[in-house]
C-alpha cells in the first residue's frame, strides 16, 4: 500500500501501534546443544525442542518491550533432579559473569527452604526428572532484559523427582549488571549430558 | 559461556515447517569441565552436610526418624 495523500511515510508507521497486551514473539533463531537435538519454531514462535542438554533462543528482546512472559513446558527428561538453569545471551552468547543473585523458596513434599544467593554464574529455576513425563513446567516474567538496566526474573517451577517427590521452587532474581541481552539460554545439569524435551513460547508485553 | 557463537562450530539443522534457523551448537569444553567440577562440589557439599549432620544425630543419640520429629526436617 502506498503513502496517502497528505501523509509522509513516517507518519503511516507512527500510525501502525505494537498491538496492546501480550504478542507472541518469533525468536530469530534457536541453537539448540547436544548430540542428538533437534529444534523448530513454527509460525506462531512456538519453540519446539527435543533431547537437548541447552536450548538458547536468539533475538526476542529488544527495544519494543521491557516485560516479557515465558511459558516452559516439558515433555521428556533424563536424569534426576537436574538443576534447570537459565542464562542470558547476547548475539548468542550466553553470559557466565557471577552477577546472577536473588531469593529462592524451595518447596520439597511439605518442607520449605527459604534462601538468598549472591554471585552466581548462572541463575536456578527449578529440576527436571526423567520419570516426571510431561509434569515440569515454568513460567518466567523478565523486566528490561534488553534496556541499560538491571535485568530482573520472576519465575515458578514445579517439578516431579523420580522419587515421586513434588517439587517447586519460586524464584526472584536479578542480574545485577546493566547488560543488554537479547535472549535467554536454558541448561539441564551443566550441559554435562541429561536432556530436556518440550516447548517454549515468549511474549512481549505492550503497555 | 557455555556455546561459542562461531560459525563453524554451528550446524544448521533447520527443519522445513520451522520460521527460524535452528542450530546445532557444541558445547564449550572448558565451560563443560567448569561446570562438572562445579556439580560435582556440589553434590559432595551435599553429601558433606548429610555426613555431619548424622554426626550431630549420633552425638546427641537420636534416630533421622526422632531428628525430624523435633526438628521439622
Amino acid at each position: 500500500m502506498g503513502v496517502p495523500s497528505g501523509y509522509t511515510s513516517a507518519q503511516v508507521v507512527q500510525a501502525v501501534p505494537v498491538p496492546k497486551g501480550l504478542v507472541q514473539i518469533i525468536p530469530t533463531s534457536v541453537a539448540v546443544t547436544g548430540g542428538s537435538a533437534t529444534g523448530s519454531v513454527d509460525t506462531n514462535g512456538n519453540i519446539t525442542f527435543a533431547l537437548a542438554t541447552g536450548i538458547i533462543i536468539n533475538g526476542i528482546f529488544s527495544a519494543t518491550y521491557d516485560y516479557y512472559h515465558m511459558r516452559v513446558s516439558i515433555t521428556a527428561c533424563s536424569g534426576n533432579d537436574d538443576n534447570v538453569e537459565i542464562r542470558y545471551t547476547t548475539g548468542g552468547t550466553a553470559n557466565s559473569n557471577s552477577s546472577y543473585q536473588g531469593h529462592r523458596l524451595d518447596i520439597s513434599s511439605t518442607t520449605v527452604t527459604a534462601s538468598a544467593q549472591t554471585g552466581l554464574a548462572q541463575q536456578f529455576i527449578g529440576s527436571a526428572s526423567s520419570t516426571d513425563g510431561d509434569t515440569p513446567f515454568g513460567l518466567l516474567d523478565l523486566l528490561d532484559p534488553f534496556a541499560s538496566r538491571v535485568t530482573k526474573l520472576s519465575s515458578n517451577w514445579y517439578s516431579v523427582n523420580n522419587s515421586a517427590v513434588q517439587k517447586s521452587v519460586r524464584g526472584n532474581s536479578i542480574f545485577d549488571a546493566t547488560t543488554s541481552f537479547d535472549g535467554i539460554a536454558f541448561r539441564l545439569a551443566g550441559l554435562t549430558g541429561p536432556t530436556l524435551s518440550g516447548n517454549i513460547s515468549v511474549y512481549g508485553y505492550s503497555k | 559461556m557455555d556455546t561459542v557463537n562461531n560459525m563453524n562450530k554451528k550446524i544448521d539443522i533447520t527443519p522445513i515447517d520451522s520460521v527460524c534457523p535452528i542450530y546445532r551448537e557444541t558445547v564449550d569444553p572448558t565451560q563443560q569441565a567448569l561446570d562438572t567440577a562445579r556439580l560435582v562440589a556440589e553434590a559432595e557439599a551435599v553429601e558433606a552436610r548429610a555426613v555431619a549432620r548424622q554426626a550431630v544425630l549420633d552425638r546427641l543419640g537420636l534416630t533421622e526418624q526422632e531428628a525430624q520429629l523435633l526438628l521439622g526436617s
